[in-house]
């Protein structure tokens, strides 16, 4: 089992998490514990369709033009250090500034190309310290919202 | 090939879009960035158009390409673009069109080169348009940008090329001209010339039958084209003598001919370099290209001859000059009663015939008189009880998902009252003096004294002197020094239709001018009589009653009938030297129409020297005849009627669509005129003692055809309008504009539609929208304004 991923092939921005870094320095993942959580939810293709009724006749009919792509979330729970939650923002911005797609690979190897970056958000951190160790951990809920454009 | 749904669910091709690489290049190239908002397929009624938009920004896919986002400079500049070629000038061809799937197409259309997409329009874009905005809703700042274009359809196009500028005339050269009178008659119909033998006059305007008077040269021209002939009529000038008179099928076969191709040469006429090519204009015409109004069919007109019926009509005043030919096309058909599209096709037709597909946008024009296209049905039978059906059987029995009908009666109009001009007669009437009784000329006593009076001026070597202390010379001379006193004694002869010229002052005691003379004129001296249609719907005649007509003046005009060269006779008067026995006409005398009235004044010098013809110079002179009473005066001239042309409408089969009487005036004046020369007792008509052949070009009775365009247009009036249109929820071209519909089948609507010639027609759709997935169908909604460009 490997961890989600989000590459930018043009830049080789690269953006995982989980329990190894990637090679290319992606930046999310930054526990040396691994404790930092993910969940990924790959959703239905959005079909641009159309339903129609006729007045006084039961059933609809479904009309089928293409396929406009599917929403992905990313999201879970970051296990940070200091400096690890200053890369984890730096990255955000980094991505989040890109003009282009993204191929996003799952965690059981499936990959969705064409993505763009619709949302990335870090929500309320929380600062813990575990009584006899030293390290300052911080707990940061964060989503990624993709939006694969075609499959 | 049906595009109804089969299936509960089914997948529809959308529209897309392709854009000519470089202007005329003729090779398309499909950009993805373009999406249809909606398109417009129209008619002569509604312009076909194309709104689409254009996504901006940046495109990274296998299948559509890579490329950056377009900035407002690349693309409204038209500024080439990486793998896509230049993009987006307004002279590059753009189409519509939607792929067809293999299993959608029939099995004849599987074959080798068969069509993989219809091409629904093509046309310019002209106008494109880069919008950005910005704004910021929930904390968030948001900017949209992107172009829409609105493409036109080719008849657009079509209005803004040089050969389709409608000015002046094409008429024979006089080589041409030469060439047809070494033949033949100018009159003959016989075909003379080819496109070499005319040329454009544009001090000429291109008026079909200015004024209602034909000006069509009766001798068409030849063009031979791949092949085959066309025969072309041209124009003639106005008052042309030998012109006759345009239909709207030979009219329309001129426009074309010499405003949509951009070249008179060239190989299949249907192919013909330009925006659009023929259709089935030609085709259409090609038999009524050499007849005449008089060959169109009567009412009740089958279906079959509705085009000739509405084909065939004079083509009155269509004034064509300084516009555009699309724009006369519109004309021709709201005149005609005929409507015309353009259909986009990817077919053409090489020179041996075969159809061939192209894959490209070819524009071709096509003509139907109204509610004769193919029949198409719509539906919405399905009940409750045909709950379970299958989907096709459900679909089968109802494809009508929006609905909009808005009945108008505002427009109704059960007595319209339409007016010719003025009716005019060709009449041969006696005059009466237009003085007062002269002591020296009337009623005279002593004839011999009188006449002794009158001639002592007349002794040779009179001085200038000698001749003014002349009494008579003094006051009836025309160089006499009391001639204005007297100028209208003994030349001055009048109708008296206006009753001015009353018993107590002018009658004579004695002769011919006595109280009976001065009665005022009536119409049965003339013996004038009027065609009219009864109330039966037939043609009779009836003589004008005495006192049917006011006392007015009625000032002469110029005879109707003519010489061999058809001018006018003009006002012809005659003398008599014997009590009306024998007249003739007295050369000398120069005759002046007076303006005010019916009559005429004799503009001559000396009443005493001016004689009737003879083998001597010893006649007698008028002066004489009058003094012994036997001088009688008569003209034949045209004088007006009380009445103007105008049709019956009582004899009619309509059922107006409102109880109450509403009307309202319709002035046609310029183009239905009756001006006969057989409506009374001229002597130069063909029964009349002198009888004419020939007749000026202003004779005419226009009395059937105004009857038949007032039926026509109380076809139209009497009717309550119907604003309809009906929604599909999906794409189809199972109907195309002009197609025609008469009923909607479950809800027991009848869509029938006012047809020129007593026969109600199908209801055309005039034009279709697409929306998204829906097609609306747009029905024919006659407004007043549209229909009455007579």
């Amino acid at each position: 089992m490997s961890v989600p991923t989000l590459q930018h092939y043009d830049t080789s921005e690269y953006l995982d998490v989980g329990l190894a870094a990637g090679s290319q320095g992606g930046a999310l993942y930054t526990s040396q514990d691994g404790d930092s959580t993910y969940q990924t939810q790959v959703g239905d293709l959005v079909r641009d369709e159309q339903m129609f009724r006729f007045s006084g006749m039961h059933g609809e009919f479904l009309e089928l033009h293409g396929v406009v792509g599917r929403p992905i979330v990313w999201e879970g729970m970051l296990r940070v250090s200091d400096a690890g939650l200053s890369d984890v923002r730096g990255q955000r911005d980094a991505f989040r500034m890109l003009d282009g797609v993204f191929t996003f690979t799952d965690d059981d190897g499936a990959e969705y190309a064409n993505c763009t970056i619709r949302a990335f958000e870090l929500g309320r951190k929380r600062r813990i310290q575990v009584p006899g160790n030293t390290n300052l951990v911080w707990l940061v809920p964060y989503r990624i919202m993709l939006q694969q454009m075609e499959p | 090939m049906a595009d109804t749904p089969t299936d509960w669910s089914f997948y529809h091709n959308p529209l897309r879009v392709a854009v000519e690489t470089a202007p005329g290049s003729r090779t398309f190239r499909d950009d993805p960035r373009i999406a249809v908002e909606k398109l417009v397929l129209g008619s002569n009624e509604t312009p076909s158009e194309a709104m689409l938009t254009l996504y901006a920004g940046p495109i990274d896919s296998e299948a559509k390409g890579i490329e950056d986002a377009l900035t407002a400079a690349d693309v409204l500049n038209a500024q080439p673009r990486t793998g896509f070629d230049q993009f987006l000038g307004p002279d590059q061809e753009i189409m519509v069109f939607r792929d067809l799937d293999a299993g959608a197409l029939d099995d004849d259309e599987e074959a080798e080169g068969a069509a993989t997409r219809e091409i629904l329009l093509s046309g310019h874009c002209t106008s494109p348009r880069y919008d950005e905005r910005s704004a910021e809703t929930g904390g968030k700042a948001r900017s949209n940008r992107g172009f829409q274009f609105l493409v036109r359809g080719m008849l657009d196009r079509l209005s803004e090329t040089p050969h389709g500028q409608v000015y002046g005339r094409r008429m024979r050269t006089a080589a041409g001209q030469d060439e047809l009178d070494a033949a033949q008659e100018r009159s003959s119909t016989t075909p003379r010339g080819d496109a070499d033998s005319v040329a454009l006059v544009t001090a000429e305007r291109c008026v079909f039958n200015a004024d209602g008077k034909p000006n069509r040269a009766a001798a068409p021209i030849s063009i031979i084209i791949g092949g085959a002939s066309y025969l072309i009529h041209v124009f003639t000038a106005d008052g042309d003598p030998d012109a006759e008179p345009w239909t709207f099928a030979q009219a329309l076969r001129y426009l074309l001919m010499w405003h949509l191709f951009e070249s008179q040469t060239g190989t299949v006429i249907t192919e013909l370099p330009g925006p659009i090519k023929d259709g089935n204009a030609f085709e259409l015409t090609e038999n009524l290209a050499t007849l005449i109004p008089e060959s169109r069919p009567t009412a009740p007109v089958a279906e079959a001859d509705a085009f000739a019926y509405a084909m065939l009509a004079e083509a009155r005043g269509l004034d064509c000059e300084g516009i555009s030919l699309p724009e006369a096309l519109i004309l021709l058909a709201d005149a005609s009663s005929v409507r015309f599209c353009i259909r986009t096709e990817s077919q053409t037709t090489d020179e041996e015939g075969n159809v061939r597909e192209t894959a490209l946008p070819v524009n071709r024009l096509y003509f139907y008189a109204r509610g004769t296209g193919t029949e198409r049905e719509l539906h919405k039978e399905a009940t409750f009880a045909d709950r379970g059906l299958a989907a096709a059987d459900l679909l089968a029995k109802t494809n009508v998902k929006d609905l909009a009908i808005q009945a108008d009666y505002a427009d109704v109009i059960t007595e319209p009252v339409f007016l010719g001009d003025v009716k005019r007669y060709e009449v041969t009437v006696e005059l009466v003096p237009g003085w007062e009784p002269d002591a020296n000329l009337d009623d005279v006593a002593d004839v011999d004294a009188a006449l002794e009076f009158a001639e002592a001026h007349q002794e040779a070597g009179l001085s200038p002197a000698e001749l003014q202390a002349d009494p008579w010379f003094c006051r009836y001379h025309k160089g006499g020094a009391s001639f204005e006193f007297y100028s209208n004694v003994g030349r001055r002869w009048v109708l008296n239709e206006t009753g001015r010229y009353r018993t107590a002052d002018y009658a004579r005691s004695g002769g011919a001018f006595t109280a009976d003379a001065y009665e005022p004129w009536e119409p049965t001296a003339a013996d004038i009589a009027d065609r009219f249609v009864n109330d039966d719907g037939n043609i009779s005649t009836l003589a004008v009653i005495a006192g049917a007509w006011a006392r007015k003046a009625r000032p002469l005009q110029p005879c109707l009938s003519a010489d061999e060269q058809r001018r006018s006779m003009g006002i012809f008067a005659e003398f008599s030297f014997n009590g009306g026995t024998t007249w003739v006409a007295v050369p000398a005398a120069r005759i002046m129409n007076i303006d005010e009235e019916a009559g005429i004044y004799l503009d001559v010098d000396d009443l005493t020297l001016c004689t009737q013809p003879g083998d001597d110079d010893d006649g007698t002179a008028l002066w004489e005849a009058m003094v012994r009473g036997d001088l009688r005066v008569r003209v034949t001239a045209v004088i007006e009627g009380d009445d103007r042309l105008r049709p019956n409408l009582t004899c009619m089969f309509a059922a107006p669509a409102r109880s109450q009487s509403t009307s309202r005036v319709f002035d046609l004046a310029e183009k239905y005129q009756q001006n006969r020369r057989d409506a009374a007792n001229s002597i130069f008509a063909l029964t009349g003692s002198r009888p004419v052949a020939n007749e000026t070009t202003d004779a005419r009775d226009d009395l059937e055809a105004i009857q038949d365009v007032a039926e026509i247009t109380l076809e139209l009036l009497s009717g309550r309008q119907n604003a309809l249109s009906a929604t599909i929820p999906w794409i189809t071209t199972d109907y195309q504009v002009l197609n025609t519909v008469e009923r909607i089948t479950g809800i027991n609507l009848v869509l029938q539609s006012h047809g020129a010639g007593r026969i109600n027609r199908r209801t055309d759709i005039v034009a279709i929208e697409i929306v998204g997935a829906h097609t609306r169908l747009i029905f024919e909604d006659p407004r007043l304004l549209e229909q009455l460009e007579f």
